[in-house]
């Protein structure tokens, strides 16, 4: 039995528009064992990414409500000073690989000061942090000398890799992963995906994978969190989320993956992603959910009551836990 | 160690000075740009050199310029039409004889001249650089004797030397003997008309009744009658003969016998300094507003982008022309004025160009690795503002000295200097444009947009320097 390094619960992050208060984060817990790789899949707008920079606690300005704890080798770390957090915590225990997007590099600073930077912020020495630097660029396979290159110069693959050095640059525990692959071609992807794989094993990492994309995640994943709407629906091992999705959500998106060979009509989950100003009461997938449809004993409970997390069969270590009406 | 002595090479952009100049001139605008900017640099020091440091008093005082022709094109003209207008010719290739006799002093100064031209000399004026003849009770007399190719002789004077210049020409004592020499020797009367001077008349013929060119040298015999022992009031040192020619020096003359070649040299360190003063003011403001109003937003920015969009909305150049009629501004003044009210558009983009970056994730990734908001503005936004800034400022050069050659063409925000503006407000206001005056035009003219293409070709040029997107390899 592996330790748990990241402890989640019940956290809560809340915005504020002039529309009203945006639950993007609500009441989700789960836990990160040492060496594990959790994938977060969920909808574009369903608060995953606002959940993963929950845990490295950035947040726009209009935060409303920052609820709940997160232990991390035992230490609560969502309350801490900010001051605290930066020095020790972010970068060094905690990284994030931010999206693949254009402006993740600043276009007019070479490439070693722009890794550098993070860690001469926290007081690392110059000539430190420069062969900090070099040395992650060595391990994702890019030269060392890179670090005089302008962003301009590199591909699409290598900005990645420099932003996945950035990452591992302070041999951080934890690193999560934000869709680091998704403006990048297949070829690309897979060497990223490789590469990742190459990183857990040489530096211990736990990776908090987050991504739309299912059959991506089971590339790496080892346990599978399902969100929905704000919410965790479904979480368990990779195994048993792929063999036995048991949530009607995580049934739809799994049906929906096209297949090689087989000729089957993909299946799509009918409706949209709720509002998350006003989502709908009880379960907040029942207004889509088929099975709600069909049987007459779940109206009155699921579009009034919030379903509880109910604990599944499963072959794999971590419990299979689904949050559905239909188990209780 | 080394690494250290690494750290405190000095670096601009990140780029050592050697990088700097390798990459500016490594493009053939590079290269091309530094020799007409270097150009422009040396004839600036080279007139702040030449020209006096009184230029200014001695550019507005008309008897500096009285020796010289009026609306003279360049001497170099005669090269490319064949001689046709006498050239100005300062005689200093004379003898010089003294002789004494009953209390009086004769000077005898003999020169040749060779005259091949079709238009004569207009004037001849003798300068004697000696005070001391003004305050003699008799002042000195000058008698002249021309002898002339076709071996005819003119006997002109006496007439009285009585101040600094003698205007020879205008005398009524030569006016009326050279209308008797052409009465005696061609039957004609009259011929100097009134109010003209006689000097061309000298080196005329009548020629099957029409008035020609007596081409061939031509011997001139001074006589000074000093009445005074005193031989040394004047001499080879204070005495100056002068031929006012038909053409003048490099570049003409204008209305007032200014040389133009002193007024476009005088132009450029003056105008280069307008011009560099100008863009400098615009672009502080703009960079300080913009960056304030980019980088604090909310209300600071709400309040100046308002006070930006006043000041675009301010008709510049109108304001200018009523500013400078109302106040008698100078040009000082006047760059000043101009400055204040140019800088909103840049201001404008820079503040847009700074939102930009703010929004970026690599800012938020620095915001949270505790970078400060100077370290941002420092190691984030300037890098990418700066070539901006600088393109503002090389551009904004020539701008602003288009609009004060354009208000100084308007007869307004004068100089003492001359500057090029003003020197095309004269020669439009002397008729430079209907009279065919082109060397008081064409030069001003070029210069002007030659000071722009100068900056725009720098700023092209340094470009690649001070972004690195374009650099290559």
């Amino acid at each position: 039995m592996s330790m748990v390094l990241l402890d989640v619960r019940n956290v809560k992050l809340y915005y504020t528009t002039t529309k009203g208060i945006v639950k993007a984060v609500d009441n989700i817990s789960f836990e990160l064992d040492e060496g594990e790789t959790l994938a977060i899949v969920g909808e574009s707008g369903s608060g995953k990414s606002t959940l993963a920079k929950l845990l490295v606690r950035v947040w726009e300005r209009n935060v409303s409500l920052v609820d709940g704890e997160i232990y991390l080798e035992g230490k609560e770390i969502l309350h801490m000073p900010e001051e605290e957090f930066r020095r020790e915590i972010r970068w060094k225990r905690i990284a994030m690989v931010p999206q693949a997007s254009m402006n993740a590099l600043n276009p007019v600073i070479k490439i070693g000061d722009q890794m550098t930077e993070p860690l001469l912020l926290q007081g690392t020495g110059k000539d430190e942090a420069l062969k900090m630097a070099m040395d992650a660029l060595e391990s994702v396979g890019l030269p060392r000398d890179l670090v005089n290159r302008y962003p301009h110069q590199l591909s699409g693959g290598m900005k990645q890799r420099v932003i996945i050095a950035m990452s591992i640059m302070a041999h951080p525990k934890v690193v999560i992963l934000d869709e680091p692959t998704s403006a990048l071609d297949v070829i690309t992807q897979a060497n990223i995906m490789n590469l990742l794989k190459k990183l857990k094993w040489e530096y211990k990492l736990s990776y908090i994978f987050i991504t739309h994309d299912l059959s991506l995640a089971s590339e790496l994943a080892d346990s599978v969190a399902i969100m929905y709407a704000g919410k965790l629906v479904e979480i368990g091992g990779a195994e048993d989320i792929y063999t036995n999705p048991s949530h009607p959500y995580t049934q739809g998106l799994i049906s929906s993956v096209p297949t090689l060979r087989t000729d089957k009509t993909l299946s799509f989950i009918p409706g949209e992603v709720p509002s998350l100003i006003n989502p709908p009461s009880g379960c907040r997938f029942h207004p889509r959910c088929p099975f709600y449809k069909d049987r007459d004993y779940l109206k009155g409970l699921c579009d009034e009551k919030e379903p509880p997390m109910v604990e599944l069969e499963g072959k794999a270590s971590r419990k299979h836990l689904v949050a559905c009406w239909l188990y209780k | 160690m080394s690494m250290a002595k690494k750290q405190r090479e000095f670096r601009i952009l990140g780029m050592t000075p050697s990088e700097i100049t390798k990459e500016f001139f490594s493009s053939s605008t590079g290269k091309i740009s530094a020799a007409l900017f270097i150009i422009l640099v040396v004839v600036s020091m080279y007139a702040l050199i030449v020209l006096p440091p009184n230029f200014a008093s001695v550019w507005n005082n008309p008897k500096y310029w009285q020796l010289n022709p009026q609306y003279a094109p360049p001497a170099w003209i005669n090269s490319l039409i064949g001689p046709v207008y006498s050239p100005q010719v300062y005689v200093h290739d004379y003898t010089y004889a003294v002789q004494q006799q009953n209390g009086v002093t004769y000077i005898t100064v003999t020169f040749n001249v060779n005259y091949e031209y079709d238009k004569p000399w207009s004037e001849i004026f003798i300068v004697i650089n000696n005070p001391a003849i003004y305050s003699m009770p008799q002042p000195p007399v000058l008698s002249v004797t021309v002898y002339r190719p076709d071996g005819s002789k003119i006997t002109l004077g006496p007439l009285p030397i009585n101040s600094r210049v003698t205007t020879f020409g205008v005398a009524s004592e030569v006016i009326s003997q050279v209308n008797l020499f052409y009465n005696e020797e061609y039957h004609v009367s009259s011929i100097v008309p009134t109010g003209s001077s006689a000097t061309p008349y000298i080196f005329y013929t009548i020629n099957n009744g029409k008035l020609t060119p007596l081409k061939g040298t031509y011997k001139f015999d001074f006589v000074f009658y000093v009445f005074s022992q005193n031989s040394s009031v004047i001499n080879r040192n204070n005495l100056e003969i002068v031929l006012q020619g038909q053409t003048y020096g490099l570049m003409g003359t204008d209305n007032e016998g200014h040389d133009l070649w002193l007024g476009l040299l005088a132009g450029f360190p003056i105008d280069l300094a307008v011009g560099l003063l100008s863009a400098l003011i615009i672009v502080v403001i703009a960079v300080i507003i913009g960056i304030v109003a980019g980088f604090y937003g909310g209300l600071t920015d709400e309040s100046l982008m308002r006070l930006t969009d006043f000041v675009i909305l301010l008709p510049a150049f109108p304001l200018l022309i009523v500013f400078s009629v109302l106040f008698g501004w100078s040009i000082w003044d006047a760059v000043i004025f101009l400055a204040i009210v140019s800088w909103g558009a840049s201001a404008r983009i820079i503040r847009a160009m700074i939102m930009q970056i703010r929004s970026a994730q690599y800012i938020e990734s620095a915001v949270i690795a505790g970078a400060s908001r100077m370290w941002i503005l420092r190691n984030h936004i300037l890098p990418q503002i700066i070539p901006y800034i600088l393109y503002l400022l090389v551009t904004n050069v020539p701008g602003a000295i288009l609009t004060l050659a354009s208000i100084n063409f308007l007869g307004l925000a004068g100089s003492e200097y001359p500057t090029w503006g003003m020197l095309l407000y004269y020669a439009d206001e002397f008729g430079a444009l209907t009279s065919g005056y082109w060397w008081w035009v064409i030069p001003p003219g070029l210069l002007v947009a030659f000071v722009a293409v100068v900056f725009i070709l720098t700023a092209m040029a340094s470009e690649p320097v001070v972004n690195p997107r374009l650099r290559y390899g």
